[in-house]
């Protein structure tokens, strides 16, 4: 992976526990290594979901300042990247419902047409291809939960068993919102791909 | 056919590595010997190529994010808003909140209560009683009922003049305590005179033509002895009780009294 993915591993439970503990204490040190270890996942989802890096940092903070308010709510044992992921998700479909108007806005700003496919998808290359920002604009405009699905799987590399426990839907849900969500990928691109020398 | 068919329906699931082993060997095996469903799987794979050239973008977006200033930031905001919830302690209620707080439990209370008493006391029917059974009576019945009301006053008030009418008869002027005797006749007379005022309005209403015929004698007598009181002369006395004696007052009083009590309805 390149240097903007070298994410810190994940705590396992009882460093989990004693990072919590420290959060609870108001051991700031405690808290800031909370932040170091999961605020590249949040911000992957959060972009993966809003396909916008403001609104992806915003939903990073509040969901580390919801984290330091509700520590005590934390059961220990349980896995600390699911419930901070939980939170994420939360406050991600709050703010989508709060700035709906918004998101519609950014999305009209710049038609499918409009895009640059015909270049090579290679971001060092003189003019790079729009083609990661179409499938962008077309993830974005997946339902809710398979957007969320579609972005941990394929953006944060999740594997189906972590999405169900992060989502609390079965894995079976995970695979069925997977493969309409790439079902509907396929009939969005279609015209676009079938354009492609 | 039945193969291409089935093969094409699940190529998603086989690109994306939903199926199981022994269903991936099965159509890795069809793909081997099917070119057209090569084809279709080659543009699965393209499109989750395609899909995971988004990954692209969230790199760029990463890129020159500044994550240990972004932690610290976080951390010092978290710190600054636990300090202003330290700082403002749950307000505690004051004198008036203290006595305001039962008082409106035990509205709130008295209200659910009223309530639901209001609802069962309206449910039992109290406000809505049966109406009770009225009084009926025929219009047969009422006219025999005022019959027979007249004929108890009438009744009544031919003994009293008979009583009247005997004492005056038997009376002489020159007995001893003559004047206070007469005195008396006259105040009865003029009682019953009210009397017959009163069942006049029952006289006229009830088919007694006789006893109306006597009951109007009696009445012009008593007149006559009411306006005179005790300054009757012995001549005048004596006038008064041959009157009496010819027109056989007191017997066609018994008569009608008589005829009157044996027609008890």
């Amino acid at each position: 992976m390149d240097e903007t993915r070298n994410e810190p591993r994940a705590a396992d439970a009882a460093e989990a526990g004693l990072l919590i503990r420290g959060v609870r204490r108001g051991d700031r040190e405690a808290f800031l290594t909370v932040i170091r270890l999961y605020q590249q996942k949040v911000f992957q989802m959060a972009y993966g979901f809003f396909g916008n890096r403001e609104d992806a940092l915003d939903i990073v903070q509040e969901t580390f300042l919801r984290v330091h308010e509700k520590s005590g709510l934390f059961k220990e044992g349980c896995g600390l990247q699911g419930w901070i992921l939980q939170i994420a998700k939360n406050i991600c479909i709050d703010f989508y419902r709060k700035n709906y108007k918004k998101r519609k806005e950014l999305e009209s700003r710049q038609s499918l047409d409009e895009l640059n496919l015909a270049a090579p998808a290679d971001p060092h290359s003189g003019r790079a291809s729009d083609l990661p920002l179409l499938v962008g604009r077309c993830v974005n405009r997946l339902a809710q939960r398979q957007r969320l699905v579609f972005v941990m799987r394929h953006y944060q590399e999740f594997r189906n068993e972590d999405i169900a426990r992060i989502l609390k839907i079965s894995t079976g849900t995970v695979k069925s919102l997977h493969f309409k969500a790439v079902q509907n990928l396929k009939t969005m691109l279609a015209p676009y791909w079938e354009a492609q020398p | 056919m039945k193969t291409c068919a089935r093969t094409e329906r699940r190529l998603g699931k086989y690109a994306s590595g939903h199926l199981s082993p022994g269903e991936r060997e099965a159509i890795m095996t069809h793909l081997r010997d099917c070119p057209s469903c090569r084809a279709g799987e080659t543009r699965w794979q393209r499109l989750l190529a395609a899909a995971s050239a988004g990954k692209l973008d969230l790199d760029r977006a990463m890129t020159g994010i500044d994550w240990e200033g972004l932690a610290q930031r976080i951390a010092d905001e978290a710190e600054r808003r636990a300090a202003g919830r330290r700082a403002r302690p749950e307000p505690r209620p004051g004198f008036f909140g203290w006595l305001v707080r039962p008082a409106l439990a035990y509205l709130f209370v008295g209200l659910v209560l009223g309530g639901l008493g209001m609802w069962a006391v309206f449910k039992a029917g109290v406000f809505n009683p049966k109406p009770r059974p009225g009084f009926y009576a025929s219009a047969e019945f009422l006219d025999k009922a005022e019959l027979e009301l007249a004929r108890r006053e009438t009744v009544d008030y031919l003994e009293r003049s008979q009583y009247l009418l005997l004492d005056f008869s038997q009376t002489s002027v020159d007995s001893s305590g003559a004047a206070r005797r007469i005195e008396t006749a006259s105040g009865k007379a003029v009682d019953l005179l009210a009397r017959k005022k009163f069942i006049n309005s029952q006289l006229d209403a009830v088919p007694m033509a006789k006893a109306r015929e006597i009951c109007d004698q009696i009445e012009a007598l008593c007149l006559e002895l009411s306006q005179v009181g005790g300054r009757l002369d012995d001549a005048q006395w004596r006038e008064i009780q041959d009157r009496v004696r010819r027109s056989q007052l007191l017997l066609k009083i018994n008569l009608v009294k008589k005829e009157l009590q044996s027609h008890e309805i």
